[in-house]
């Protein structure tokens, strides 16, 4: 009878165990992330413009490192640093929003800088997430 | 008389481009509820724009840009496995149906019905909904609104079948034993300025 207890608690255990890792695992990040592509920010959006579909099967869901110049920098909802990087088009850029916990930096319009993000997609912008500062 | 046209022509540009708001930046909260814990996702990078000359609102947001805040979810969801490319993207196209009423020079909250369709996946609805709005001072508007989406019976078993086709036959489980929730809470909230292009 010992046993069937002893073996009902170490399941009960195990499972509350499982679950405590489940619900503190830390959300995903790409910091240490092997990087997919290279690219300037004016290239990929070009390359979103002429056929978004076709740019989605190649950077869709990618670690991509991307260059440009800051052409304007906000905040999110989330407190979180949003650059938005010039692509000599006039609506859109390529936007990155820093990830969670990002060093509180100054940046400046017109300053060179180079990022990483995980490549959302395009709405007005192309959308880069979790971004992390390389360069700048 | 050319430069009356101009001044003219200045004063129209300026005043239809000041009927319209946009943000790059607003923020999507999607909730279901299970029995075992409500699954809740943000979106920080969503666009939407508001028209005060016609009421034509629209906001859009890529699914990729979600967050999950639960890290193990988070995890799965971002990696390469799940493919969502078919439908990219959350959006929403309405028009305040009471924007003849809306005040740009009152600092109260004030209520916009609107009108539309919301696109999550393959799911189409026509909603309509209470936006409440507050003009801040420089021409800044605070949007506030709740949604709420009800999965159809045949969506639902789609969900079954692609948990079935994902998972090893061993395991049988599906939406009613993990109980889920059949309704989605989409909360959004937009701090908008004047669109300037």
């Amino acid at each position: 009878m010992k046993k069937i207890i002893r073996f009902i608690l170490g399941i009960v255990l195990l499972v509350l165990i499982a679950y405590l890792v489940v619900i503190t695992l830390p959300k995903a990040k790409i910091d240490n992330a092997e990087v997919d592509y290279v690219i300037g920010a004016t290239e990929l959006y070009e390359q979103y413009e002429a056929d978004e579909q076709k740019a989605n099967a190649s950077y869709l869901g990618k670690i991509i490192e991307v260059q440009g110049k800051i052409q304007m920098i906000e905040e999110d909802q989330a407190g979180a640093t949003v650059i938005i990087l010039n692509c000599d088009d006039g609506f859109g850029g390529v936007m990155c929003t820093l990830a969670e916990g990002s060093k509180a930096r100054l940046f400046e319009v017109n300053q060179d800088i180079t990022i990483i993000g995980l490549c959302t997609g395009k709405l007005m912008d192309v959308v880069l997430n979790k971004c992390v500062v390389v360069y700048g | 008389m050319r430069i009356s046209l101009f001044i003219l022509f200045f004063h129209l540009t300026f005043t239809l481009c000041a009927q319209e708001f946009y943000t790059r930046t607003a923020h999507v909260h999607v909730k279901s509820d299970n029995r075992i814990k409500s699954i809740e996702a943000d979106n920080y990078q969503v666009i939407a724009f508001l028209s005060l000359e016609s009421g034509d609102i629209r906001f859009e947001g890529l699914l990729r840009s979600f967050e999950f805040r639960l890290g193990a979810l988070d995890r799965v969801y971002n990696s390469r496995n799940i493919d969502i490319s078919e439908y990219p993207s959350i959006l929403f196209e309405g028009k305040a149906i009471n924007i003849d009423e809306f005040d740009l020079n009152s600092s109260k909250t004030q209520t916009l019905r609107v009108k539309g369709n919301l696109f999550i996946w393959d799911e189409k609805r026509v909603t309509e909904v209470d936006v409440n709005v507050i003009v801040r001072p420089g021409n800044i508007l605070d949007v506030v609104s709740a949604f709420n989406m009800r999965i159809e019976e045949q969506s639902v078993d789609k969900l079954n079948q692609l948990m079935r086709d994902r998972l090893p036959k061993s395991i049988n489980i599906n939406t009613s034993k993990l109980g889920v929730s059949r309704d989605i809470e989409v909360d959004v909230k937009m701090k908008m300025g004047l669109k300037n292009w």
